[in-house]
């Protein structure tokens, strides 16, 4: 690193001398004779005491190249440093919190003989009964403005992901689903839309379940604006999406968690309660912001997510500490591969892969038949779809 | 995958190591820095730039904000706040107060006390200007971005103390009235939030509120501000009985006409 800054300065003094711009400095005397003379022996030629600038167009636009340069260098010295420094990185960013990590980790050390088990609120640690009411503190305080920002925050891209999420659901006339986490109402809408424009049929249903009333009233009040308000099509629930109590066992076609699971305390119990109430054949279907393989575009992630989305929740929602939340129980969540993991010890038979990533996908070396039509999203990925489901032949 | 304590564990360690022998920018600028005190936000110098530019375009069309125009000062005033607090170091009074660090709110404000107060009292005329304007001085946000706590505590004073500049100079609490004792408050602290909001203030108001902002409060706002005492230096804890009209010779305010 070091070595490419004194190249990109010697580089620079080049150009300098060679648009007629003096400046007396040490080291530009060294370079300078030895790029002129080719002779290390002139050590005592002087260039010039006094900084004369002659103003033409390519001075100007040299020196413009030379404040970008260290600019430049600034903004993406994460990305060029060496690997071991980024792998460093990856340690450190579970502390990249704007709380106190340090305190809360001493903390840690000192109750560790507490008899309640601690689970992970972002970087922070806290008791698991907490964990619940905090989420649930982040969700009602973003509940209002949670729809913008989450166009502001991925740039619209996320009804992109859904609208891909629920043409990969497919789902056939009838179909009932469960949409947990469901908050706002993407999925279950676009869901219900799906069913209507591609097969012409009304009698899909879907069950929304969330754990905060807040989210729910805002998406009763966006379905009141659809064609589906007041009918049997669309039923709000508060619940628990560990405990589903107020469902019956093996009732639907479809289970949908979207960007819900990383909040919730215990991903086992949900996973059990997805088991319980899918028929035997039915689909249990994740969305949620998985790891980034590419090490360059991880670090341009991160960039963004711990620099400008706190910055966008604080200007947007008025609420800094939300969204810091939010990005931190991202970098929390496990990976695909060990998601995929705790999907198969509940029970559920993965085909394939079990997931698919969408934006900021790794480079594939060939791409099987079938993949083509989605070759757009293979740009990039940055969240994946985890996609579960019992042997096809249930399903016809 | 480690398990939540074992994370814990190595995650730990590697901080107690690495945290004394990481050097590079990158660690720096964007990872936690220590809390300098209880209310403190500690963030990277990129994200104050961010904050400070969407800050003052949301201040700009969506003056209901008020948050926002607290972060504009905290963002924006780094220098400027020094020069106010050295100021302040000058002076006897403003050194006991930013060695005592008085806080104005609620509970340290005996407010039914000073509605006993006779009228004409420095005291009486605050909480008439309470009442008035049905307000409380516990609405202030706290200070976050600013590192160094003296400076914080200064930027708080600063924000408490608004509303004893606006009993003194009986500025009204509207658009206006407001406008008017931000460019009195620029007159005095020189603070770039001041500045920014007298200037882009005005463009939402009526023109003949411009007009009368500007012929007859701005000059007003500008000499009274400038020749005026450092209000900073006031420990104002301490004049509750003071006669309001002795008070203002003594800090030369004249009142607006």
């Amino acid at each position: 690193m070091r070595k490419l800054y004194i190249v990109i300065n010697a580089v620079i003094k080049e150009i300098l001398v060679i648009n007629n711009v003096r400046i007396f400095n040490d080291v530009l005397k060294i370079d300078v004779t030895q790029n002129l003379c080719g002779n290390d022996n002139l050590e005592n030629v002087y260039i010039d005491i006094d900084m004369q600038f002659y103003l033409n167009i390519d001075t100007f636009i040299n020196l413009i190249f030379l404040m970008l340069i260290p600019i430049g260098i600034g903004l993406l010295r994460p990305l060029i440093t060496s690997k071991s420094r980024l792998k460093y990185s990856e340690i450190f960013r579970e502390f990249a919190s704007s709380t106190s990590q340090r305190t809360s980790d001493q903390q840690a050390i000192k109750n560790d003989d507490k008899k309640e088990p601690e689970t992970n609120f972002g970087f922070k640690y806290v008791p698991e009964s907490m964990k619940e009411k905090l989420v649930g503190q982040v969700f009602t305080n973003v509940a209002s403005k949670y729809d913008v920002m989450n166009d502001a925050m991925s740039l619209g891209i996320h009804r992109l992901w859904k609208d891909y999420f629920i043409r990969t659901m497919a789902p056939g006339p009838g179909t009932k689903l469960l949409d947990v986490a469901g908050g706002t109402g993407d999925i279950a809408m676009g869901f219900l839309n799906y069913c209507k424009e591609i097969h012409g049929d009304t009698s899909a249903q879907v069950t929304l379940l969330d754990i905060n009333p807040e989210m729910v009233d805002v998406g009763r009040e966006r379905f009141k604006k659809t064609p589906y308000n007041q009918t049997s099509q669309i039923q709000f629930e508060i619940g628990n999406a560990e405990n589903i109590s107020t469902i019956p066992s093996n009732s639907f076609d479809v289970y949908t968690i979207a960007f819900g699971i990383r909040n919730c305390t215990h991903i086992d119990r949900v996973l059990s309660e997805a088991y319980r109430v899918l028929r035997p054949g039915g689909r249990f279907m994740c969305l949620e912001f998985g790891k980034v393989q590419n090490s360059v575009i991880s670090s341009i992630y991160n960039l963004y997510s711990f620099q400008i989305i706190p910055v966008l929740g604080q200007v947007i929602a008025a609420d800094r500490d939300s969204y810091q939340y939010l990005v931190e129980s991202i970098q929390r969540f496990p990976s695909q591969d060990k998601f995929t993991e705790m999907i198969k010890d509940t029970g559920f038979t993965v085909t394939g892969k079990g997931w698919e990533d969408l934006t900021f996908a790794p480079d594939t070396e060939y791409s099987p038949p079938g993949r083509r039509k989605i070759a757009w999203f293979d740009i990039m990925t940055l969240n994946h779809h985890l996609d579960f489901q019992y042997p096809k032949q249930a399903l016809q | 995958m480690l398990s939540s304590t074992l994370t814990r564990r190595v995650v730990q360690s590697n901080f107690l190591i690495s945290h004394y022998s990481v050097n590079n920018l990158f660690a720096k600028s964007l990872f936690s820095r220590e809390q300098h005190y209880t209310t403190n936000v500690p963030i990277s110098n990129f994200q104050k730039s961010l904050l400070a530019v969407s800050s003052a375009f949301t201040a700009l069309f969506d003056p209901s904000r008020g948050d926002m125009v607290a972060t504009l000062a905290e963002t924006t005033s780094s220098i400027f706040l020094s020069k106010l607090r050295d100021e302040m170091l000058r002076d006897t009074k403003g050194r006991q107060i930013l060695r005592e660090r008085p806080i104005v709110n609620s509970k340290t404000i005996d407010i039914p006390y000073l509605r006993t107060l006779p009228e004409g009292t420095f005291g009486k005329e605050y909480v008439n200007f309470l009442d008035g304007e049905m307000v409380t001085p516990d609405t202030r946000v706290k200070v976050k971005y600013i590192e160094d706590e003296e400076l914080a505590y200064v930027m708080q004073r600063y924000r408490e103390c608004h509303d004893f500049f606006h009993t003194l100079t009986k500025l009204p609490v509207s658009v206006e009235g407001e406008l008017a004792l931000k460019w009195f408050e620029f007159a005095q602290t020189k603070l770039p939030m001041t500045l920014l909001s007298s200037v882009f203030g005005p463009l939402r108001l009526s023109n003949e509120e411009r007009t009368r902002l500007f012929e007859k409060y701005v000059p007003w706002a500008i000499q009274c501000g400038s020749q005026s005492k450092q209000l900073m230096n006031v420990y104002f804890e301490e004049c509750w009985n003071k006669d309001i009209t002795e008070m203002r010779k003594e800090l030369g305010i004249y009142l607006a006409k």
